[in-house]
């Protein structure tokens, strides 16, 4: 801080602005102090908008006889803004000639920062000496000065404020012996102690699990900036010595003198690892429902199956009437037990319990054996299998089959009776491609971008319900993503055609031998 | 040796089959299932009378459900695979519980068979043993 010996005035403004809040306050005590050293009449102050040498006026004198012009550019305020030294006019100014004869004019400046200019005015004609000038410079630089410090004070006293206000907790601790410097009003909310007993803590004396070596090795990658933020899951420990689950987001800082500083922002998972408990003992509970529902549902599908089977065993062969009745007990019950496996595989796909099988599948016989199945099942329509490759893959034989018999099923369920369904298994790049083509009601634009989610059925403009839980598609879905594969459909003039496409690992044409 | 093939095949399905089921309509069902194809049954609805049943007949097979009221069925297995005199003898567990297989596994049954099953899968399973 510059103190002038000679002029204790000038010292007195300085000290007594340190504690001034108000920078238009600081300016009217260094004007009226300018003033009165210099002998002058009146004074304004212009403060300096941007780069571009524009001003707005800051403040005047009361007895300032009229409004000050704003200053022209290339005028004598550019000219002592530029040569950062006052500016002396002696001769009158014309368009000011009637209020005053003389003007100093006395750039702010502090290490190239202008804030502006200070303007003395004398009424009368005035002649200026060398102590005119050191003493102006003098009041130059005594305003500057007082004016930066009272900016970094405002700007450092905000910014404690933010962080103070920081819902989240905030450190600033050395890299060399962690101890702690700061801690926001949120840190010592959080962990209960003040901001001195922390200075007397390190960093890693608050993390319970961790030790001085672990902490150093954690922060290595940003020790030797080879990272710009590390993130670490730990526990503080409070003054009421209890642990809380956290996140630390650290930062390494640079000070303007070069020294390091870590930044650490403290997140509290306490709710987070709540919600977590309460979601894994939610999904537990759903797949424990799930287990006993299915066993429970499981129990009279045995028996009503088992005892039309043993009805359809006992029958004699001319009592045609009661073998159909019995197939259609037979035929609803399986669906039963079908549809209790849908809502058992759905649990485990959300509960990431489902296995997967990796045997070796050739996928033109598990087709072609499929829909052999299929066709003694279904009479309802006219379904065919074609393909002349055979493909090898690793895979859940059994789960394939599931997505063939799904997709079948669909076409099945929303295509007219006695309609074709047509299968058919053919190479496409890196992948088999198996497609289930039918020329049924096919899929509305609304309904396409859900088909493949969970419960979602569709619904004809008829507001026909089509049977089944909507699971079929987002399971067929979940098996041919784990063997790295991908579905879809394509609509038709009239029908869809599904299709799935799965990675082989060797493949070879069928000739006509087989 | 036709004629002793017959007798044999007679005697066989005399053998007892222990059906160990709590629920009593699938008791009824084993039973109905294995009465007609001449094997010799005898039910037990409480899993806790099983063992000493099994002193007194020396059952051929044993078919036991695994959730049941009393001791459980992989429980009950591992203790009859435990013990000398009743370790040789073929246990069969049925369920509709989803970890069937691995549970079986783990009790050392012989084999199972996933609830609900197939007449023609519940004998061909029989026949294993008997």
């Amino acid at each position: 801080m510059a103190i002038n010996p000679s002029v204790p005035e000038l010292n007195q403004t300085t000290l007594d602005c340190l504690d001034e809040i108000d920078t238009k306050k600081i300016i009217e005590k260094f004007v009226k102090t300018a003033i009165k050293l210099l002998g002058a009449d009146f004074g304004f102050m212009f403060w300096r908008l941007g780069d571009d040498n524009s001003y707005s006026l800051f403040y005047r004198t009361q007895n300032t006889p009229y409004k000050p012009d704003l200053p022209r550019k290339h005028g004598y305020n550019y000219r002592a803004s530029k040569g950062k030294t006052p500016y002396f006019v002696s001769k009158p100014i014309k368009s000011v000639s009637k209020h005053m004869e003389s003007l100093i004019i006395i750039p702010i400046f502090y290490k190239n920062h202008p804030y502006g200019n200070i303007v003395i005015c004398f009424k009368n004609k005035r002649i200026f000496n060398n102590d005119d000038r050191v003493l102006s410079r003098a009041i130059g630089n005594a305003t500057a000065q007082v004016l930066t410090i009272h900016e970094l004070y405002f700007e450092l006293r905000n910014f404690k404020n933010r962080m103070d206000k920081s819902l989240d907790s905030i450190f600033i601790f050395n890299t060399s012996n962690f101890r702690i410097e700061y801690a926001n009003k949120g840190a010592q909310r959080q962990l209960g102690f003040n901001q001195r007993e922390f200075s007397t803590k390190t960093f890693f004396e608050i993390q319970p699990k961790v030790d001085r070596l672990t902490f150093r090795k954690q922060l290595l990658p940003l020790t030797f900036k080879r990272v710009e933020a590390i993130t670490i899951e730990t526990t503080l420990h409070t003054k009421k010595r209890e642990n809380i689950p956290v996140e630390l987001f650290i930062q390494l800082t640079d000070s303007l003198d070069g020294s390091h500083k870590f930044l650490c922002t403290v997140r509290d998972l306490t709710h987070h690892k709540k919600a977590e408990k309460e979601a894994q003992k939610l999904l537990r509970q759903k797949d424990e429902f799930f287990n006993i529902a299915s066993h429970e549902l499981k129990t009279p599908v045995t028996t009503i199956r088992g005892f039309a089977q043993i009805l359809t065993k006992n029958l004699s062969s001319s009592d045609s009437k009661t073998k159909y009745f019995l197939d259609k007990i037979n035929t609803q019950v399986n669906k039963l037990g079908h549809l209790v496996n849908e809502l058992l595989d759905v649990s485990r796909i959300e509960t990431g319990k489902i296995k997967f099988e990796t045997k070796k599948v050739e996928l033109h016989r598990l087709t072609s054996q499929s829909i052999e199945n299929l066709k003694v099942a279904i009479n309802s329509h006219k379904l065919s299998f074609t393909g002349k490759e055979r493909f090898w893959l690793r895979g859940d034989a059994e789960r394939i089959e599931r997505v063939i018999i799904n997709l079948v099923t669909n076409a099945v369920k929303y295509s007219p009776p006695k309609s074709q369904i047509k299968v058919c298994l053919k190479k496409a790049g890196k992948f088999a491609r198996i497609e289930v083509d039918d020329s049924g009601v096919g899929i509305k634009k609304d309904d396409q971008h859900k088909i493949f989610k969970r419960f979602f059925q569709s619904r004809s403009s008829s507001r026909e319900n089509f049977p089944g839980l909507g699971l079929g598609l987002y399971i067929a879905n979940t098996i041919v993503k784990w063997h790295k594969g991908s579905i879809g459909f394509k609509n038709k003039k009239q029908g869809t055609t599904f299709f799935f496409m799965l990675p082989f690992y060797k493949y070879a044409k069928i000739d006509d031998n087989g | 040796m036709q004629k002793l093939m017959i007798t044999d095949r007679k005697n066989m399905n005399q053998k007892n089959i222990f059906i160990v089921e709590d629920d009593p309509d699938i008791c009824e069902l084993i039973s109905i299932i294995l009465t007609e194809e001449k094997y010799k049954v005898k039910t037990f609805l409480d899993s806790n009378k099983v063992e000493g049943e099994i002193k007194k007949l020396k059952p051929s097979l044993i078919i036991m459900d695994l959730w049941m009221s009393g001791i459980s069925g992989d429980i009950l297995t591992k203790k009859l695979k435990s013990q000398k005199t009743t370790k040789s003898i073929p246990i069969i567990l049925i369920s509709a519980n989803n970890s069937l297989e691995k549970l079986a596994c783990q009790a050392k049954a012989d084999a199972f068979l996933p609830k609900p099953f197939n007449i023609k899968d519940l004998l061909s399973v029989v026949r294993r043993f008997v």
